[in-house]
């Protein structure tokens, strides 16, 4: 094994190094451009010797290929990552964890948009790529042709929602002093042609000529002919579809893969008429509509975009939970036994056998039996989607429902609770092993 | 002038619209009327001294006329003076300064348009950024001199109605000093002074209301009255349409959307119905003759069969427009029904739905055999089900999404690698999302003691069906 990590580390040694050596120009350029521009020669010096490190020791020691000294993420490190993320708990170690880096992140905007910690965080995430990288287990995910584009996703959702954030907050301080925002001041029109359609054409150019190059430095992933009887495992979708396999793991695929996805891109084609609230056209902010922006970060970050990652880095063989350091053993165990709402009330609670249709019985006294097997879960989707949402009205949407009127706030609540339906499927099954709320599979009716 | 060339095209374009309502007559700005009054005296004076417009024609041939704007000038310039009524124009008392005209030099049709747009903002107070240029252009009469642009075409054209019909007896002036010496140095040139003249002289006959008596002075009058013209539209300073444009070059009061109170004033004053012009009387249409009425009887019963064929025919095949139709649509149909029968082959290269697998001695109980799973699509299977030890075909689909598990063995259990389902070995789900056990096919001992699987023939667990005894053989 050490021979073969030997030839490992010798194969990736030339990427790291430029690696690294990038990673300094790119801090030197900072260091650079704060002393030129800004003239804040303390916080340039501070990049500068980010720079020498980078330069000085992380590219020389990885180039060298010495598993003594090539830089490499603490074992220590690894392991509590193996354990919190590699066990029967690791979904709900990474999908709670995530969550709480979101609000942290949120709650301490004001901090984190700051030029200096975001291009601190920002060094520190691609520090920890390069230390990861020599980890093999991690390289495989890492580095494989497919999944690529998601680690630069990663990067460019951080950088985008940064951007954005940054300019929120600073439209945010304006508002309240009274000052036009960002967007608002100095802004001078400019003309379709030449200004937007040059712009659109020097992108169209400088994109294609990535693309070719992407094109010719990573192969495309192809594989062996297809075979119906033969399905890679793991056996994943294209990267932008991996939320969408997520869920498929928690609903029906009725549910998760005609449904939801048809209720999100409704549900987006609805917002202009469910929105209400005319502010923030055209600026970034956040205090004038939190309650849009919270909603629209909470669906697009917490379940598309974690869920993404988590389909790359988490799930292995079997579609099982692996941590990113932890090697793929096509034969681990992991306890599940999932229970559908209906046994737990009959066999679980009322220690009796499930009802069950006599045989041949004529359908209407089929249909009688299945309703009473399941009328706990009939009767709880029911009361979420129908009793929810006007307590909702009276409680905590108040104010909404009476700005909204009672059509849109129906529409909009009853999307809403679609959206919740989704993390609260997750966390049902992660911690009591819920199939299904409502299972009828004689009918192919699952929820 | 330089300031000018800062314009925006909104700018521009706004100056245009606001040209186009020349003949606004609620010219609710009292502003704008007297600064027009006050820029406009110079300039009457002027003209006072050098005889009114006859001077117009002269300063023309000392400005070089090198530009198409400039051509549009002249026109502009003469065209009052072309025709014979007394159309209420800006330019026919702008060009009346020879001496500012003729230094104008003819910069680019921005510089043109933004002095039209100075011009006709000249009025309005509202946006501060425009007016200060404008103020400026406004001083130096060189600018009115220059009614190039086609908005201000528009504008005259559109001045003329509301100046008849809105009773403005300043504008209906007659002007019967300069008519001669207008008409005769009038080039018959240009298009605008042709279309001018025609529209003027249409005009003129329906002025009932013209008043001689401000003759004495005529001039500075007509001045005003034009600035009004141009200044009045500009204080409006919301964005309009194009159908309000349109509406403004027709001579429409209002500007914008119509309120439902509006409208019956607007439909009254919509276009000014000449009193004085003479009604068209049409002759009688000539009666038919008898025989005309007689030969469409006549041949109506004979020929309304073949007429029939005829018209089908020509339908599908009279031009060649039908006639590709009518190919194209018959290769549709053709295609569509050969794209049936292709649904339908002739022979088909899938494994029999009927096939044997072997006695059932060579099954050990407890043996998921996994060698017919890539011809077949089966794991054939001995175990217990519900106490009974038996022999099953079960199908090698996962029930959530149809991808193929595997047979793990040492955990004994079948797992599907896209999204972690999992079933015991008797083929019930137990993890995962599947929402139902494996299915069956139809199994039986044949006459030769072989086991012979039926994939025809499906089982579902959940039906109830593998009760059925064609789902499994007992051993």
């Amino acid at each position: 094994m050490h021979g073969n990590s030997q030839v490992f580390l010798e194969g990736i040694s030339g990427f790291l190094g430029w690696y690294y050596v990038s990673l300094a120009a790119m801090n030197l350029i900072a260091a650079y451009w704060l002393w030129r521009a800004r003239h804040l020669v303390g916080q340039a010096i501070f990049w500068l010797v980010v720079a020498l490190f980078y330069m000085g020791y992380l590219a020389p020691m990885a180039t060298s290929a010495d598993p003594e000294w090539m830089p490499q993420m603490p074992a220590l490190i690894r392991n509590l990552v193996n354990v919190s993320l590699g066990g029967s708990t690791g979904a709900v170690t990474y999908s709670v964890g995530s969550m709480v880096l979101l609000i942290v992140l949120y709650l301490g905007r004001r901090f984190f948009v700051r030029g200096q910690v975001a291009w601190g965080m920002l060094n520190l995430s691609l520090l920890a790529l390069g230390l990861s990288m020599t980890d093999y287990n991690f390289y495989t995910i890492a580095a494989k042709p497919d999944n690529v584009p998601i680690v630069g996703l990663i990067f460019l959702i951080a950088f985008f929602t940064w951007l954005a954030t940054s300019r929120a907050v600073e439209n945010d301080d304006r508002i309240a002093r009274g000052e036009p925002t960002l967007e608002h001041e100095g802004s001078e029109k400019v003309l379709v042609w030449p200004d937007l359609v040059y712009t659109e054409l020097i992108c169209m150019v400088a994109l294609t000529a990535f693309l070719l190059l992407w094109g010719i430095g990573l192969e495309a992933p192809l594989e062996e002919p297809a075979s119906s009887v033969k399905t890679p495992n793991p056996s994943k979708a294209p990267w932008y579809f991996l939320g969408l396999q997520e869920m498929l793991v928690y609903f029906d695929p009725w549910m998760a893969g005609v449904v939801m996805p048809s209720m999100i891109v409704v549900g987006l084609m609805a917002i202009p008429y469910l929105d209400f609230n005319p502010k923030g056209m055209g600026y970034y902010t956040i205090a004038e509509r939190k309650f849009s922006y919270l909603t629209y970060q909470f669906g697009f970050l917490l379940l598309w975009i974690v869920l993404i990652v988590l389909g790359t880095f988490l799930r292995g063989p079997n579609w099982n939970i692996y941590s990113p350091y932890e090697l793929w053993d096509v034969h681990k165990v992991e306890a599940l036994n999932n229970v559908d709402l209906s046994q737990y009330f009959w066999i679980s609670g009322m220690n009796m056998a499930m009802p069950r249709a006599p045989n041949g019985s004529s359908v209407p006294i089929q249909l009688f039996y299945i309703a009473q097997r399941e009328w706990l879960g009939i009767v709880l989707v029911l009361a979420y989607f129908v009793v929810l949402p006007p307590f909702l009205a009276i409680t905590v949407f108040r104010k909404y429902y009476a700005k909204m009127g009672f059509v849109r706030f129906m529409v909009m609540s009853n999307l809403l609770l679609f959206m919740l339906l989704l993390p609260i499927k997750m966390v049902l099954r992660w911690t009591v092993n819920l199939k299904y709320i409502v299972s009828i599979p004689e009918y192919f009716l699952n929820l | 002038m330089a300031e000018d060339k800062k314009l925006s095209v909104a700018d521009m374009l706004a100056a245009a619209r606001n040209m186009d309502g020349g003949g606004d007559p609620n010219s609710d700005a009292p502003k704008a009327d007297e600064s027009t009054a006050q820029s406009a005296s110079p300039s009457a004076t002027d003209a006072g001294s050098t005889a009114g417009t006859s001077q117009a024609p002269a300063a023309m041939k000392d400005a070089k006329p090198g530009s198409i704007a400039e051509m549009l000038a002249k026109a502009g310039g003469q065209s009052p003076s072309a025709s014979k009524a007394s159309t209420p124009t800006a330019e026919s008392s702008e060009a009346a300064s020879p001496a500012e005209v003729s230094n104008a030099k003819p910069g680019s049709i921005a510089e043109m348009l933004a002095k039209a747009g100075g011009k006709s903002s000249s009025g309005s107070s509202t946006p501060p950024s425009t007016a200060e240029p404008a103020k400026a252009t406004m001083s130096s009469p060189v600018s009115d001199a220059k009614p190039g642009s086609i908005a201000e075409m528009l504008a005259k054209a559109g001045g003329q109605n509301p100046g008849s019909s809105g009773g403005s007896a300043k504008a209906a002036q007659p002007e019967t000093g300069t008519e001669s010496s207008a008409g005769s140095n009038a080039k018959p040139g240009s298009i605008a002074a042709m279309m001018a003249a025609a529209r003027g002289e249409s005009q003129s006959s329906s002025k009932t209301q013209a008043q001689p008596a401000a003759k004495s002075k005529p001039t500075p009058e007509k001045k005003s009255a034009a600035k009004k013209k141009a200044a009045a539209p500009a204080a409006p300073t919301e964005r309009m349409d194009t159908a309000s444009v349109l509406a403004g070059a027709r001579g429409d009061a209002k500007r914008g959307p119509v309120s439902k109170s509006e409208a019956p004033e607007l439909m009254q004053r919509k276009r000014p119905v000449s009193s004085g012009s003479p009604k068209v009387e049409l002759p009688e249409m000539p009666k038919r003759p008898a025989y005309v009425k007689a030969a469409a009887k006549a041949g109506k019963d004979k020929k309304v069969e073949e007429r029939r064929q005829f018209v089908f025919l020509s339908a599908l095949f009279g031009s060649s427009f039908a006639t590709g139709m009518t190919a194209l649509t018959t290769t549709a149909v053709v295609w569509t029904l050969a794209l049936a029968r292709y649904l339908f082959p002739n022979v088909l290269t899938e494994p029999p739905s009927q096939f044997k697998v072997g006695f059932p001695d060579d099954f050990a109980p407890g043996q998921v055999e996994t060698k017919f799973k890539a011809q077949f699509g089966i794991w054939l299977v001995s175990a217990d089900y519900q106490g009974e030890p038996c022999i099953f075909a079960l199908s090698t689909v996962c029930t959530h999404l149809g991808c193929t598990p595997n047979w793990l063995d040492s955990e004994q259990k079948f797992k599907c690698p896209c999204h972690g389902s999992g079933f015991y070995k008797d083929g019930i789900n137990f993890e995962g999302p599947a929402p139902r056990p494996l299915e069956r096919y139809a199994i039986r001992v044949a006459s030769d003691g072989q086991l012979e699987v039926d994939k025809s023939r499906k089982f579902q667990e959940e039906m109830g069906q593998w009760q059925d005894p064609a789902s499994f053989v007992a051993v």
